[in-house]
């Protein structure tokens, strides 16, 4: 899994575009999408709204979730918290997607992009010193996440290798405080 | 004891070989594998004898006898591991090369593989081929979509002259060489591996 | 838009809206129905699976193959459209490779895997059949493995084990350690059997951890298996 895999699941969340022009219903193996009437908003796969984009035959909609107010509301939350805020699924990669190809249907897109990049910085410095404690305690294994995004989950991957590590060490004190007995 | 330093020398060098040039496959090196192999029987053989005739040498104990055996034995199993690891690692890059190139291999690249590793390189392509050609309607390529769809379009130069090129959605391009072109990024996939065209703005 | 264009010719299937589902699968009795996009969101979650998996998991073959027929249906009827420049034939198009790349992939990580530890992968294939638990393997990946185990034996028989004594013509066996390996999992259900974990500081205790739906746990893959098994939890 990577952050390429990530954009791509991504593509299957559903956004609303304001297509411009008329066009039958289709039948997706994965969705029913349209029919399609010029200026009527309606809502697609997120891949359908980029590739309708491309060809000039949509605007995109900025989600609720996106705008500066939600934004700055999300970021205090995830000051308040100790734990992760919940976000929308798929949250980073599809405001990064929006940003990198639809920046002109993005309403103050440059503000946006600021405050997502806030409120990954603010989420990535809880999970580093989660992660930090999690690593340094020494009975368990576990630990909780909830909410962590797909893309947090990705820049987490390397934690894995150090578990991973940590059980082979315990693997071997074991083993040979059983051979002593 | 100074009898067994640097008997695992050519094994180390094997490994090295492929330590230092993790990006190629190096030529196949027959000579250094003799000697692994010549070294690795010539401990075998002396370890059987020492079983066989355990008094030998009246000036070594016992204890010192079985301890050169253990010796041996380390270095048999120390040479064992460096050269299967040594085909081994080629051929995990082997096996990489197949899915860079298809089923020929460049010149270049075949000089440096032994007659063994040709012969896997064609098992494992023909292996591969017999599984995508046993699902699907006409078989299946596993060579193609090896990235998430993300751009429709690539921006491409043409390398080579072409000619006349049909996409998939109807449009014909001619593909003269150095011209660039917007075209749909599933057709071009195979052009691109061909080397007739190439990315013109990754 | 050409207002003779049939929009449904260019579906085999059924509409996913599920009002024609097809009864797709094994025809065995009381077979579900089920539509071409659930078998779709199958096929994601078991990529999704395989990918975070450090191991080869129980093969998903029957959504596999239905979605490889799918593809071939729809790559034919887009061949015989007159003509190809119509907006719905880049829309089937786009959707058709982003299914196509699920699947290849699927088939792409799992044959690695195979090619990775192809002898003790078979054998746990078998042991596997012989617990009467669903097959590691699906039939053309056991023939694939078969193969590259051949191949993978005559390359170290005539390159040096073929000149070694007959004691020491073994093959090695790469260390399988994806149970020292652990996982980032979402829970999918309710009521899903806490899981024993081992206590570091103390071999014989066990630490207890509860699975709520929708939580999310970094874990040791081991004691999760069977969950992940009976897909009442996902890997991330």
């Amino acid at each position: 899994m990577d952050a390429e895999k990530c954009e791509f699941l991504a593509g299957d969340e559903s956004i609303e575009i304001i297509p411009k022009l008329n066009a039958d219903e289709i039948h997706l193996i994965s969705a029913d999408v349209g029919p399609f009437e010029a200026g009527v908003g309606t809502r697609v796969p997120l891949w359908l709204a980029l590739l309708l984009r491309k060809k000039h035959y949509c605007t995109i909609v900025t989600p609720n979730w996106l705008s500066p107010d939600e934004l700055r509301r999300y970021l205090v939350a995830e000051t308040e918290n100790a734990g992760l805020t919940e976000l929308p699924n798929y949250f980073f990669e599809i405001a990064h997607i929006l940003v990198r190809e639809a920046h002109e249907d993005l309403l103050e897109s440059d503000l946006v992009k600021t405050l997502v990049q806030d409120l990954w910085d603010r989420r990535e410095a809880k999970l580093r010193t989660s992660i930090v404690k999690f690593l340094s305690q020494k009975n368990v294994s576990h630990a909780r996440l909830d909410y962590v995004q797909p893309t947090e989950v990705v820049a987490a991957r390397p934690t894995l290798a150090a578990c991973k590590q940590i059980a082979r060490l315990v693997a071997n004190i074991h083993d040979s405080q059983q051979s002593q007995t | 004891m100074d009898a067994h330093e640097g008997i695992a020398d050519a094994a180390i060098r094997l490994v090295q070989e492929l330590k230092h040039n993790p990006n190629i496959i190096p030529p196949y090196d027959a000579t250094l594998m003799r000697q692994c192999i010549d070294t690795l029987n010539r401990l075998y053989d002396q370890n059987a004898r020492s079983l066989m005739d355990p008094t030998g040498d009246p000036s070594i104990s016992p204890e010192q006898i079985t301890t050169q055996r253990e010796q041996r034995t380390a270095a048999i199993i120390y040479i064992w591991r460096c050269t299967t690891a040594y085909i081994h690692e080629r051929a995990c890059r082997i096996r990489s090369l197949r899915w860079r190139f298809g089923g020929i291999l460049p010149i270049s690249i075949r000089n440096n593989l032994s007659e063994a590793e040709i012969e896997f390189f064609n098992s494992y392509s023909s292996a591969l081929a017999d599984f995508q050609s046993s699902l699907g309607e006409s078989g299946v390529n596993l060579m193609a979509n090896t990235e998430p769809p993300k751009h429709l379009f690539v921006q491409v130069r043409v390398k080579e002259d072409y000619g006349e090129f049909e996409t998939n959605d109807g449009n014909v391009v001619i593909l003269n060489k150095n011209s660039l072109h917007s075209l749909p990024r599933q057709d071009c996939e195979m052009l691109i591996r061909r080397g007739i065209l190439e990315i013109a703005n990754p | 838009m050409d207002d003779s264009f049939q929009p449904d010719a260019l579906l085999n299937a059924a509409s996913s809206s599920g009002e024609a589902a097809e009864e797709i699968g094994n025809e065995e009795e009381d077979e579900e129905l089920i539509t071409p996009a659930e078998v779709l969101l199958k096929m994601k979650r078991a990529w999704q699976n395989e990918a975070a998996a450090p191991c080869i998991l129980p093969h998903q073959y029957e959504i596999l193959e239905i979605l490889v027929d799918q593809i071939d249906g729809m790559d034919e009827n887009l061949a015989r459209v007159k003509d190809k420049t119509q907006l719905k034939v880049s829309i089937h198009r786009a959707e058709l490779q982003r299914i196509n790349y699920l699947t290849s992939d699927y088939m792409r990580i799992r044959l690695k895997k195979i090619e990775g530890n192809v002898r003790r992968i078979m054998t746990q294939h078998n042991e596997r059949l012989r617990q009467g638990k669903p097959p590691l393997l699906s039939e053309q990946e056991l023939r694939f493995a078969e193969k590259y185990a051949k191949a993978e034996a005559q390359l170290l028989g005539k390159s040096v084990l073929g000149f070694l004594p007959t004691p020491v013509q073994k093959i090695p066996h790469p260390e399988e350690d994806a149970d020292l390996s652990s996982v980032y999992l979402q829970v999918l259900e309710d009521n899903v059997e806490n899981v024993p974990l081992p206590d570091y500081t103390d071999p014989t205790a066990e630490i207890i951890v509860s699975l709520e739906r929708d939580s999310i746990h970094l874990i040791p893959f081991a004691p999760i298996r069977d969950h992940l098994e009976n897909d009442r939890v996902r890997l991330l």
